[in-house]
């Protein structure tokens, strides 16, 4: 399924969040820089991580319920609806008698 | 299981004040309140994630035919699922530009903590009392 804007907006906040890494970078010492890099591989993997399984979610139930749908026949049967409208009047029938 | 979007909004509420106890700074609260965040939206994502599921396959077994499956399934999947999906994305994104803030004010930069803090939790009490109102358990919400 299409999920738009949505799906990409995370991507977009963890660019940001890695353009202001990058600005820092500029001026940071050697051990801010080694902690930045761990920094920005965190959030891109948690990012991926929640997004990816979201859409693998939807995907999985999308494709069981296509499953489902696809097993019906095209039309209704129409000998089970003539079954099902005499039936009873017989049974009233019988009953009664 | 959470029955109304109340009780759905003042588990949000205790979580939050759960996760400032203890905590010496306002960047720990923060990070604390993160992880409550995150915490919370995994749960409702699970959540999330069984209904929808039972949801498609009831739909697709009540229609009779399949023409009849597929156009209530395009429909669930055009509105109510689709709603979902970008409420929960959109929550995760909030927790991303939460983490942003967090690093910014390790940065010194310490002015978009609050905001990004309470548009996290916003977000996530939105998506939390919209499930609710769909009738979706969410387990550890309280108000069982």
């Amino acid at each position: 399924m299409s999920v738009g804007a949505a799906e990409v907006m995370p991507w977009v906040d963890l660019g940001i969040s890695l353009v202001k890494m990058g600005v820092e970078w500029g001026t940071a010492s050697a051990e801010r820089r080694a902690a930045l890099v761990v920094e920005a591989d965190e959030k891109f993997a948690a990012c991926r991580a929640r997004v990816v399984g979201l859409s693998v979610v939807v995907a999985d139930n999308n494709a069981a319920a296509d499953a489902v749908a696809n097993s019906k026949p095209d039309a209704p049967n129409p000998t089970r609806l003539i079954d099902h409208v005499t039936a009873p009047q017989v049974f009233k029938s019988d009953e009664h008698e | 299981m959470i029955r109304s979007a109340k009780t759905a909004v003042a588990w949000l509420i205790c979580a939050a004040a759960m996760a400032m106890v203890g905590c010496s700074t306002a960047y720990d609260a923060a990070q604390q309140s993160r992880g409550a965040i995150s915490q919370g939206l995994d749960q409702a994502t699970e959540a999330w994630g069984k209904y929808d599921r039972a949801k498609q396959l009831r739909i697709a077994s009540d229609a009779p035919t399949k023409p009849e499956a597929v156009a209530a399934l395009k429909a669930y999947r055009d509105g109510e699922q689709a709603a979902a999906v970008k409420g929960i994305n959109g929550t995760w994104a909030a927790v991303v530009s939460l983490d942003a803030s967090l690093a910014a004010w390790k940065a010194g930069s310490k002015g978009g903590l609050a905001p990004a803090l309470a548009a996290a939790y916003a977000r996530l009490a939105e998506v939390v009392a919209a499930l609710t109102a769909a009738g979706v358990p969410i387990p550890g919400g309280g108000g069982r």
